[in-house]
C-alpha cells in the first residue's frame, strides 16, 4: 500500500522525525496503461480509423430524440392485450431452455472439470466444444436456426439452449475445480469409480452453484428471447421489430416496461432462493 | 463387524414443494407453448448442410470488408466500454454503501437496474433517432447497457473492501475523498479492471449483434442473407472466422 504524506499528518510529531519511506517504484507501469488505453481510444473515435464520435449530430438532432423520448413515457396501455401472447411465448422459451441447458450442463460441467473426468483427451473435446459454442453471440444462433428449422420459438428456443449451456458449464466447471479435492480422493481412496466418486462426492458440492447459475441463465434468457424475435425466432421480439418498424414508440415503451416487470420480479424470486440456498 | 447402517435420508418438504411447483412451471411451459417440435428431426442434415454451404468455400474476396466490418464492431465495443467506465465509475462510488445519503444510493441502484433489464438493442433503437443508423448509435448503446452492469459490479465491489484500511485512514483524519482514494481504490482496483476487461468482451459480442437493427453493420450481411436468402451464407462464414 502506498504512503503518502497523508498518513503522516495524523502523528504529527516534529515533521522532520518522520521519515516518508520513497514510493515503490514500477509506477511508470500503470501510466503506460493508461496512455495506451488513451491512444487506443482516441483511434476509435477518430472520423478516418474509428466510428466517427461526432457531437454535431446528436446536438442537430438532439430535438428529434426528445421527442421521441417523450413518446416513450407515455406507453400505449391500449396496446397490452397483443402484446400477451408474445409475452407467454418469450416466457415459455426461457422457461423451456433453461430446463433443458440446466440437464445437459450438469454432465457435461463434470466432464470438463479436471477433478471430475481425470480423461485429458475427453476433457480437451468437451472444453473445446464448449468454448466454441460460448463464442458465437445468441442473436447469431437464432439467426441460423432460423434459416434452418423455419421461423418460430423453435429456433429461439434452441439458440437459447446452446446459449446457456455455454455459460452454465464454464461457470460450474470452474466452482468444480475451486472446489476442496479432499472429498473426491476420499472417494478415490474408499475405491468408488470415477462415476461413483462424482455422484456422491461433487455433485452435492456443486448444487449450490448450480442452482445458482441456472436461476441467472433464467434471467437472462427473459431478457434474451425478448429480442432474438428481431430475426423472427418468436416471442416478443416479433413484435419490438413491427412497432419498431411503424415508430409506434408509445408501443415500444409498453414493451420495455413489461421486460423491466418481468426481469425484476425474476430478480427478487431467484434472490430469495439464492439466500434459502446458502 | 457389526453391519454398517446407512443414515435415513432427510426430507425436507420446503425442497420437495419447490422441486414439484419447477416440475408443473417447466412442465406447463412445455405443453403450452406452440412449437412444431417435428421439424427437430430435420436439424441434424440442415446443420451439415448449412456448415457444408458455410466453410465449403468461404467468399475470401468479401474478407477485406469482413476485416473492416469487424473492426469497426470492435471499435464500437471499445468507446462504449470506455464511455461506460467514465460514467459508471463516479456513479458506483456514490451507489455504494457508506459514502453518499440513502436516495442517492436507492435511486442509483434503481438506475442501474432498469439499464440492466433492456437489452441493448432496445436501447439502441431508442437512441437512433437522435443518432441515426452510424456506429456512434452502437457504441452510445452499449455505453448505457455498459453502466447498468459496471455500476452493479462496482459498488458491490467497494462494498466487499475489506473495512481495515478504510478504518485505518478515518483513523488518521481521512476526509471521504482520501478514504476513497487510499482505503477503497488499491483493494477494489484488482476488481474494477477485471469488471472492465469482461464488460469489453461482452460488448465485443454484443456490438456484432447490434448490426442486425442496421446500427455499425458488422452483421448485416449474416442475419439479413441468411433470412431472406438474398446471399450466399459462404459470405458470412469469412466474416465470423475474421471475429
Amino acid at each position: 500500500m502506498a504512503v503518502s504524506a497523508d498518513d503522516t499528518t495524523a502523528v504529527r510529531p516534529t515533521p522532520s522525525a518522520v521519515t516518508v519511506p520513497a514510493r515503490p517504484g514500477g509506477r511508470w507501469k500503470s501510466w503506460c496503461a493508461v496512455a495506451v488505453v488513451v491512444l487506443i481510444t482516441a483511434i476509435t473515435l477518430s472520423p478516418q480509423w474509428g466510428i466517427d464520435f461526432s457531437l454535431v449530430a446528436i446536438a442537430r438532432n438532439w430535438q428529434n430524440g426528445t421527442d421521441k423520448i417523450l413518446l416513450l413515457l407515455v406507453p400505449d396501455w391500449g396496446f397490452f392485450p397483443r402484446t400477451v401472447p408474445a409475452l407467454a411465448e418469450t416466457l415459455q422459451m426461457a422457461v423451456i431452455a433453461t430446463a433443458v441447458a440446466a440437464a445437459v450442463s450438469l454432465p457435461l460441467s463434470l466432464a470438463t472439470a479436471r477433478l471430475t473426468n481425470p480423461n485429458a483427451i475427453t476433457r480437451g473435446i468437451a472444453r473445446t466444444v464448449l468454448n466454441v459454442v460460448r463464442s458465437i453471440p445468441d442473436l447469431l444462433y437464432a439467426a441460423i436456426l432460423v434459416a434452418m428449422v423455419g421461423v418460430g420459438a423453435l429456433p429461439g428456443i434452441i439458440a437459447l439452449l446452446l446459449f446457456n449451456v455455454g455459460i452454465i458449464v464454464k461457470m460450474v466447471s470452474e466452482s468444480i475445480e475451486a472446489n476442496d479435492p479432499g472429498a473426491l480422493e476420499a472417494g478415490r481412496a474408499a475405491g468408488g469409480t470415477q462415476l461413483q466418486i462424482n455422484r456422491s462426492a461433487a455433485l452435492p458440492d456443486i448444487l449450490p452453484s448450480f442452482v445458482n447459475q441456472t436461476l441467472y441463465v433464467l434471467e437472462l434468457n427473459v431478457r434474451a428471447s425478448s429480442v432474438l424475435g428481431l430475426v423472427g425466432a418468436g416471442g416478443l421480439g416479433l413484435l419490438i421489430d413491427a412497432v419498431r418498424t411503424f415508430y409506434r414508440y408509445d408501443q415500444l415503451s409498453l414493451i420495455i416496461v413489461e421486460i423491466l416487470i418481468i426481469v425484476m420480479a425474476l430478480d427478487v424470486l431467484s434472490n430469495a432462493v439464492r439466500r434459502r440456498l446458502v | 463387524m457389526t453391519a454398517l447402517t446407512v443414515p435415513p435420508r432427510r426430507r425436507d418438504w420446503r425442497r420437495s414443494t419447490a422441486m414439484i411447483v419447477v416440475g408443473a412451471v417447466v412442465i406447463g411451459a412445455f405443453w403450452s407453448v406452440d412449437v412444431a417440435w417435428g421439424r427437430l428431426g430435420e436439424l441434424p442434415a440442415q446443420i451439415i448442410r448449412y456448415l457444408w454451404l458455410m466453410f465449403s468455400d468461404p467468399d475470401w474476396s468479401k474478407l477485406p470488408e469482413a476485416l473492416a466490418q469487424t473492426w469497426k464492431s470492435v471499435a464500437m465495443a471499445w468507446v462504449g466500454t470506455v464511455l461506460g467506465i467514465i460514467v459508471s465509475f463516479p456513479l458506483a462510488f456514490l451507489a455504494a454503501r457508506g459514502f453518499s445519503p440513502a436516495p442517492v444510493r436507492w435511486g442509483l441502484r434503481l438506475l442501474f437496474a432498469v439499464i440492466r433489464a433492456v437489452p441493448e438493442i432496445i436501447i439502441a433503437i431508442v437512441i437512433l433517432s437522435v443518432t441515426g443508423l452510424t456506429p456512434l448509435t452502437g457504441a452510445l448503446a452499449l455505453a448505457i447497457g455498459s453502466v447498468g452492469t459496471l455500476g452493479k459490479w462496482g459498488y458491490e465491489a467497494i462494498e466487499g473492501v475489506d473495512p481495515g484500511p478504510i478504518e485505518a485512514t478515518r483513523a488518521s483524519g481521512g476526509t471521504t475523498a482520501q478514504i476513497l482514494r487510499w482505503g477503497v481504490w488499491p483493494s477494489a482496483t484488482p476488481d474494477f479492471i477485471s469488471f472492465w476487461l469482461y464488460r469489453f468482451e461482452i460488448n465485443v459480442r454484443s456490438s456484432a449483434v447490434l448490426g442486425l437493427i442496421g446500427v455499425g453493420e458488422s452483421v448485416t450481411c449474416s442475419p439479413r442473407t441468411l433470412s431472406f436468402g438474398s446471399g450466399r451464407p459462404s459470405e458470412c462464414s469469412s466474416s465470423w472466422w475474421s471475429s
